[in-house]
């Protein structure tokens, strides 16, 4: 269950259409899953969060890590100190399908009006707002349009994630089937995605 | 405006028409240093030889020179890799960075930092790490005494101190842990302040004071010098051995004389195996001899090693002071740990620890530019101007801009 606070990062760079975020990769688990769904306020606004979904995940390298991948073996405390000491970086890049105004708990399926401040605190959003924001299908589009990312598996991802994290085991059948209606709807003029994106959330 | 290349394509070609009228070929020469190397065995001999050079008659002889009986060791000895390397162990390195201070600035400061690395060898602990950083801002810091700022040698020099006594305190709270107890340094020992750095006999007694409190720590110090491609200590002890007596007192002993060009390296670059290293050797200069009058415990000797990784092999030279020179076993424990750190970075053959701790200790320009603003920031809380109008410098960032292109 998602319902405490799971901080995912820290903002690097950001536009209203994404922003990556950073942590060091021992801090890497199931907060950084494609597809999750994260907040973040907006710039100079703690009254309006973003809200986005993790497309990208990468873990950063050196000259030095590069050395030691080439070695034969790496000695184990050599492994711990690079994996648990040095600040080798992840970052974590997430598309915005939305943003909440958090003083009346209102979601809006849209670009948020300014992007996130370098640094601000990124979490994961908690069940509750996962489930409130998947009532409406109306972040799709935002998705499926989305040229930078892997639309289609992204979608999909994203569906899954709330199906186990925001919906009781009664209301997945329901909830998959609802999101399958809106996917064809706007993919009719698609059907190969539309055949991917179904194969890939079918109950 | 960037360089023009077009200018300079005939002076490179001149350059390379020049290296073909240099002579690149020791060969002849390295043979015979090795020849000379290999006969130089009789440690009676050598010393009577160098103790020649010390007649006040005689003067200019830096070269190496044996140990003290009972602690000497053949010249031309080699000495393999220990097997096994010590099943346990405690390898602490430090290394430093440091921002100058800048006359141009409204409020002069320097900060040095200094990074400390804690490696336990033969246990699953996880390494530590730790970085100190000093910020000197006070008058008697950034100014000498009349009143101008201190210059970049200066904070050099205090650099080294830091660092060598930032690995006297941690050796001293690590000194329950494992031994032996490595501390590294990363650079030679025979540290020397000249006359006009500021505060030149205060750093000089801070520095003999860290190696004090190493000593009282039992710490193994070793001063590891990668590539040492000055060091021609051992090719002048050769040219000396080629005299006769009468030639010694007639002979410019500061060079290699027939041997001159030749390296050390050059010549333990074949002398030695990976993993082995040279005999223990000292320095016969004035300099060294100042340490030794500190403390017998405090002249420095050194050695010369090969470590590999299998894929690469390299010549360092290691520094030691006494204490640890006179103790066999410390000797092979510190060769042992030596050669099992430089095997541990993939290809590249040189100590993990030192490596992290420089990556521990370097200050980028981007840090540097964020200490910039932090202070700007402070000088304006107090009502003062961070950055007074220099047209110099201000041109210069108009003119050196990133060009922008027109964009719709």
């Amino acid at each position: 269950m998602v319902a405490q606070k799971y901080m995912v990062g820290r903002v690097l760079r950001a536009s209203t259409r994404g922003f990556t975020c950073g942590t060091q990769s021992n801090r890497v688990n199931n907060e950084h899953n494609f597809g999750a769904f994260v907040k973040v306020p907006i710039t100079n606004d703690d009254a309006v969060q973003v809200i986005g979904l993790i497309y990208a995940v990468e873990i950063k390298d050196d000259l030095l890590v590069n050395e030691l991948v080439m070695a034969e073996s790496v000695n184990s405390n050599v492994l711990r100190d690079q994996r648990e000491n040095r600040m080798v970086p992840m970052e974590i890049s997430v598309l915005n399908v939305g943003y909440q105004y958090t003083a009346h708990d209102t979601y809006v399926h849209s670009l948020p009006p300014r992007p996130p401040m370098s640094l601000s605190e990124v979490e994961l959003c908690t069940n509750d707002e996962v489930r409130k924001f998947t009532q409406r299908f109306d972040f799709f589009p935002l998705v499926l349009g989305a040229a930078e990312v892997p639309s289609v598996d992204l979608l999909a991802a994203a569906i899954q994630y709330a199906r186990w994290w925001a919906y009781q085991e009664n209301e997945h059948y329901p909830f998959l089937v609802s999101c399958g209606r809106e996917i064809a709807r706007q993919l009719s003029h698609d059907l190969k995605r539309l055949e991917h994106v179904l194969s890939l959330i079918r109950p | 405006m960037a360089l023009e290349f077009n200018k300079i394509v005939d002076q490179v070609s001149k350059m390379g028409r020049m290296l073909d009228e240099l002579d690149f070929d020791l060969g002849g020469r390295l043979q015979v240093a090795r020849e000379r190397f290999a006969a130089a065995s009789d440690l009676d001999f050598i010393h009577r030889r160098v103790n020649l050079t010390r007649q006040p008659d005689i003067s200019g002889y830096r070269g190496a020179a044996p140990l003290d009986a009972p602690y000497h060791e053949p010249i031309n000895a080699v000495f393999p890799a220990p097997k096994p390397a010590p099943a346990s162990g405690t390898v602490i390195a430090a290394d430093g960075s440091q921002i100058y201070p800048n006359e141009q600035s409204p409020f002069h400061y320097f900060l040095i930092n200094t990074g400390l690395f804690v490696y336990h060898h033969g246990s699953d602990e996880t390494p530590h790490q730790l970085t100190i950083p000093q910020l000197f801002f006070h008058k008697e810091h950034v100014h000498d005494k009349s009143g101008r700022l201190i210059r970049s040698r200066t904070v050099d020099a205090r650099r080294t101190v830091t660092e060598m006594q930032q690995l006297g305190k941690l050796a001293w709270d690590l000194r329950d842990h494992p031994r032996p107890l490595i501390a590294l340094y990363d650079n030679h020992l025979m540290f020397s302040v000249n006359a006009d750095i500021t505060g030149h006999e205060f750093l000089m007694n801070d520095y003999q004071g860290a190696l004090v409190h190493l000593y009282d720590t039992g710490a193994l110090l070793a001063g590891y010098v990668d590539n040492p491609t000055r060091s021609r200590v051992v090719i002048r002890l050769l040219y000396l051995l080629s005299l006769t007596d009468a030639e010694v007192y007639h002979t410019d002993l500061s060079t290699g004389g027939d041997l001159e060009g030749l390296r050390d390296i050059h010549l333990f670059d074949i002398i030695l195996k990976p993993g082995e290293r040279s005999a223990l050797m000292v320095q016969n200069s004035p300099r060294n001899l100042k340490f030794r009058q500190r403390g017998e415990s405090y002249e420095i000797a050194y050695f010369y090693l090969k470590v590999s990784t299998g894929y690469q092999s390299s010549i360092a030279r290691v520094d030691i002071p006494m204490w640890v020179a006179r103790d066999k076993t410390a000797v092979t424990e510190l060769h042992g740990l030596l050669v099992e750190q430089c095997r541990m970075q993939g290809r590249n053959p040189y100590p993990y620890a030192l490596t992290r701790a420089d990556e521990l200790a370097v200050v980028t320009s981007r840090d540097k530019a964020k200490l910039d603003e932090m202070i700007a920031l402070e000088l304006r809380r107090k009502g003062l101007d961070p950055h007074p109008f220099s047209a110099k410098s201000w041109g210069k960032e108009l003119a050196r801009s990133t060009k922008r292109a027109f964009e719709i």
